[in-house]
């Protein structure tokens, strides 16, 4: 059998080959510089708003809640961003499936697995959490503590949320569904004022994320729901990594 | 080298698509299993190479349960669709990963290609060539059978191996499986439903109808007799049992 360590070694050469060559769906292709996008404007409105925006409506506008402002416009990208990303993930065992039929025993295989669901998982996390601390005027405060909770629990939403799109890839498989669910999600998320279903939702989501920095009793019971949500989750990526039965 | 199938069951959803009582394969054999569509003969695969967990029963390589140990993969190569390929490779580096991976070295790997070169005409081993995904389906067919027999496994297991491929790369594919076997004596388990490709490779034929194997023969020296038999089997089927 071949060592885990040359093991590890061929699977991020495997695994940076499959970021520079696109490896997506053909809906994806579409999808993926959408999402670029939509991370951009998400970075531009973060700074604009916290460096810019913010403080003149606190001079002019004193009565406006900026803070809000943000809370919400973050929850919307969060939300449309994750969405998003649904599309762009391939079920696991087609991923596995190759290393099924060589020398690698099973428990490196789900081993490998978790690593490359982590590391596909660090840039979302990276991202939201540096536009969230890019925004001074909500973070400047926050604790390592207040900070790893928002990391953790992206980290976890974004497994539950890699599962969750494993039938609603199904559903979108056909290229044109595909793109017309995303402009659906797109318009709800970033055209349509929060009054509506999604953006109450995805501001209810913003205000307790935002509530993650602090450290408390909502925030810890989101981070363990996140983290109890993807427990079944990685039970079904490791049983599609070992069992491929699809007759 | 021997494969040995004991009480060997597979269901899904109360329906039995696989039920083998016993049955042995043994090195330098070459083996197709033939029958309709679903017939089994693809969980047969599954189930040998521990893809799908039986329902009941178990399989052996070399006296090992291989839903219970993995040393077993160290000699056994298989194929068995291209959703075992990483299409975002091009052909060399896949092969180059297999070869990794089974511990086999530049020298070796250089070697074996060239053996091959002629059946991987056209699938492109240059730096140059495109994606595994960008290729026809006969030529990725090619490129998963190839890295199934790198590293010379002593078992290896093809799942429907003439299909996609041109005329001249199914009469290659013959003679490379044919020379395979007597240079590593090793054991081919193969479906297909080509009956003349079976007759003309195997040295043992097995028909699967209903998740049973109802006829296991010997093809040395009858040839021409059990390929009569099979078609007018296949021309006249019998009800399912």
């Amino acid at each position: 059998m071949i060592s885990t360590g040359r093991l590890v070694v061929l699977e991020v050469s495997l695994l940076w080959k499959r970021y520079v060559r696109n490896v997506v769906s053909p809906a994806a292709r579409v999808l993926r510089p959408t999402l670029w996008l939509l991370q951009a404007f998400a970075v531009v409105n973060c700074l604009a708003i916290g460096y810019f925006l913010e403080p003149i409506l606190r001079i002019f506008l004193p009565q406006c809640d900026g803070v809000s402002l943000v809370e919400a416009h973050l929850g919307q990208v969060f939300l449309a961003f994750c969405v998003l990303r649904l599309f762009l993930e391939k079920p696991p065992s087609l991923i596995v499936r190759p290393m099924l039929v060589l020398p690698v025993a099973k428990t490196m295989i789900i081993g490998l697995h978790g690593i490359r669901m982590s590391l596909t998982a660090i840039p979302l996390g990276l991202l939201l959490g540096g536009v969230a601390f890019w925004y001074r005027s909500i973070l400047s405060s926050s604790t390592v503590t207040g900070s790893s909770f928002w990391l953790v629990g992206f980290v976890a939403l974004h497994h539950l949320f890699v599962v969750l799109g494993i039938p609603l890839r199904l559903l979108a498989s056909d290229f044109s569904r595909a793109v017309a669910v995303s402009s659906v999600i797109l318009v709800l998320t970033l055209v349509v004022p929060t009054m509506d279903m999604l953006g109450t939702a995805s501001q209810q989501l913003a205000v307790l994320f935002f509530r993650l920095r602090h450290g408390d009793a909502i925030a810890l019971a989101i981070c363990g729901l996140a983290l109890f949500g993807s427990i079944p989750g990685v039970a079904f990526l490791v049983k599609g990594s070992l069992n491929i039965d699809t007759h | 080298m021997h494969i040995e199938i004991a009480e060997l069951s597979k269901e899904y959803g109360g329906r039995r698509v696989l039920n083998v009582d016993r049955l042995s394969f043994h090195a330098t054999e070459i083996v197709g299993l033939v029958g309709n569509n679903g017939a089994g003969k693809t969980t047969l695969l599954r189930l040998m190479l521990d893809l799908v967990r039986a329902t009941s029963g178990e399989v052996r390589s070399n006296d090992r349960v291989v839903s219970r140990s993995e040393e077993w993969k160290e000699y056994t190569g298989a194929y068995l669709g291209e959703s075992f390929l990483i299409d975002y490779l091009k052909p060399r580096e896949f092969f180059e990963f297999v070869a990794e991976v089974r511990g086999v070295d530049g020298t070796e790997l250089a070697r074996g290609l060239n053996r091959y070169s002629g059946f991987l005409e056209g699938t492109g081993l240059d730096t140059r060539a495109p994606l595994i995904r960008g290729l026809s389906e006969g030529n990725r067919q090619k490129i998963g059978i190839i890295a199934a027999l790198l590293g010379d496994p002593r078992t290896v297991i093809l799942d429907e191996p003439f299909a996609n491929l041109d005329p001249t790369s199914q009469y290659l594919l013959k003679s490379l499986l044919r020379e395979y076997c007597l240079r590593t004596r090793s054991l081919i388990v193969l479906s297909s439903h080509n009956l003349v490709h079976v007759a003309d490779l195997c040295s043992r034929v097995m028909l699967l109808e209903g998740g049973k194997i109802i006829r296991d023969d010997s093809l040395l020296g009858r040839e021409e007799e059990v390929l009569s038999s099979l078609e007018r089997y296949f021309a006249s089927p019998l009800p399912p049992p």
